[in-house]
Order: C-alpha cells, then structure tokens, then sequence
C-alpha cells in the first residue's frame, strides 16, 4: 500500500477536455493514446490521462495537433478512479468539481474562436494614473486662510 | 516563468499559461501531493494541522479555520509566483473558491509581492 501511494505520488494526472463545438469525439483521442503505458479513461467531455509526466507530455503531442484550438487540459489532483472522489462509490451524484468544469466547457468555443483569430492590431497599455502629490504646506495654509475668513 | 492565475483551479487560464510556453501555479498540483501522500492523516481532501500552521505564515490566529486552510494551500503557490494573472469578479468563483475573504486575501497577497500582474475584469457581454 505504501510503495503504490509512493508511486502514485510520482505519477501525474491530466484531464483532455474537448471542445463542445469540436468534430473529435473522446474515443478518437483514445485512440491515439491507448498503445502508451498510461491509464486512459474515456469521459463524455474528453480523457482522463494518469502515468508518468513525461509519457503524458507524449500523449498530448499527439492528442493536441488533431484540433490545436479546440483541446485543452490541465492537471487533476485526484487519480482516475479514486474511490473518494468516484461517482460509483458514492452512489451516484456529480464529482466534486464538474460544475466547475461544467461551466469552463461552455465557454470553451468563445475561447477556440479567440485562439483562431487572434487580434492583429496591437493594444496599446492604458495610460498610467497620476500619482498624488501631497498638498504642499503653503496651499495647505491658503485654504485655512480662506475658510477662516 | 511560473505564472499563479486565480481562478487557481481554472481549465481555461491553466491551459492558456502552459499553451504559450509558461508553468501554470495550479491548486491541483497541490491537491495531487496531499491526496497520494502516504501519509493520509484526514481523508478525503488530506488537509493535515500542517496545512492549519502553515496557513498562520499567512494570515492570523483569529482568521476562520477554513481561510487558514485554503492559504496553508494556496500560500505557497503565492510564494513561487514569479507574475499573476487575476480574473475579477469571475462567475466561475464558486465550490472551493467561493470563500470572498480568502480571495481577498489571495489577491492582497499577490499585490503585495511586486510582481507583473495581468488583472482581467470578467466579461459580462
């Protein structure tokens, strides 16, 4: 038990998240990747990928050029399956986390458009604020002057 | 460069830091180290009184439980950044993130270490 949870520590956990609006499906990108030593799991929203890093950056060398703008991923804490987290142990119910998800795939198209075409014209910075000056002793002493009489 | 993006848990940002050749500072490589630690002294989420301490490097003793936590996680992630990238007023801020004062907090923290910062106010049309 303790030689596994060392090895499992060392390994890393990536999600591959589609797209709504791509034309791939989850079980395409499985394809490309189930000849490597890593666990895959196919998901409605695209792939869970857990092994060593290194072999993960290969999966995702061949996953990401089929539709460059259209497939994003990020690491998971939890590995695939883990019984704290998994919807057959705990009777049924959303994972922790897919609403966030959830609510990330749906603008996903927004940002595949942005990546497809990004602006060419270059945004110039806003201006910087001007910084205060402290009220100098002498304007200080005129608005006394002035309220005073 | 190692860039902390806040939502700290954000598909999009993460993807978007690592898609143009930097290291995203993401909470999930924290959890990944807590949750297959062989040491799980609290399962599931392996907060352990050392996440508790390490959060008092943070804020104060009198500060909830639950903020302590969260920057004994997100702490040291603030720590290694190098620049940041803050998303304002993000209607993704809920689940683990929906804590208003750890994020102010986070955001203050980050203000506060001088480093290039990238502040988008979510879009709302």
């Amino acid at each position: 038990m303790m030689n596994s949870s060392k090895e499992q520590s060392l390994k890393e956990t990536r999600i591959v998240v589609l797209s709504p609006d791509s034309r791939l499906t989850p079980e395409i990108l499985a394809k490309k990747v189930i000849h490597l030593p890593l666990i895959v799991k196919v998901t409605c929203w695209g792939l869970i990928l857990s092994g060593d890093p290194s072999i993960i950056q290969n999966a995702l060398k061949e996953i990401c050029p089929l539709d460059p703008t259209r497939i994003f991923t990020k690491r998971r804490g939890y590995p695939p399956g883990d019984p704290r987290i998994c919807r057959f142990h705990r009777g049924g119910g959303p994972r922790p986390g897919f609403h966030y998800l959830e609510f990330e795939a749906t603008l996903l198209p927004l940002i595949s458009q942005a990546l497809e075409t990004p602006l060419t014209k270059e945004i110039s910075p806003p201006p910087k604020p001007l910084k205060k000056k402290p009220l100098s002793v002498k304007a200080l002493r005129k608005i006394i002057d002035e309220t005073a009489k | 460069m190692k860039i902390f993006i806040y939502p700290p848990n954000s598909l999009i940002l993460s993807d978007l830091v690592e898609r143009f050749g930097h290291e995203p500072l993401v909470l999930m490589s924290e959890i990944q180290e807590r949750v297959t630690n062989p040491d799980i002294d609290s399962p599931p989420l392996n907060i352990t009184e050392k996440d508790l301490k390490r959060g008092l490097h943070y804020v104060a003793i009198e500060a909830p439980s639950g903020i302590r936590g969260r920057m004994g996680v997100i702490g040291p992630l603030i720590d290694e950044a190098q620049a940041a990238i803050i998303i304002e007023n993000a209607n993704l801020n809920f689940g683990c993130l929906g804590c208003a004062r750890a994020a102010n907090y986070i955001k203050y923290l980050i203000r506060k270490k001088n480093i290039p910062i990238l502040t988008i106010q979510y879009p709302t049309d």
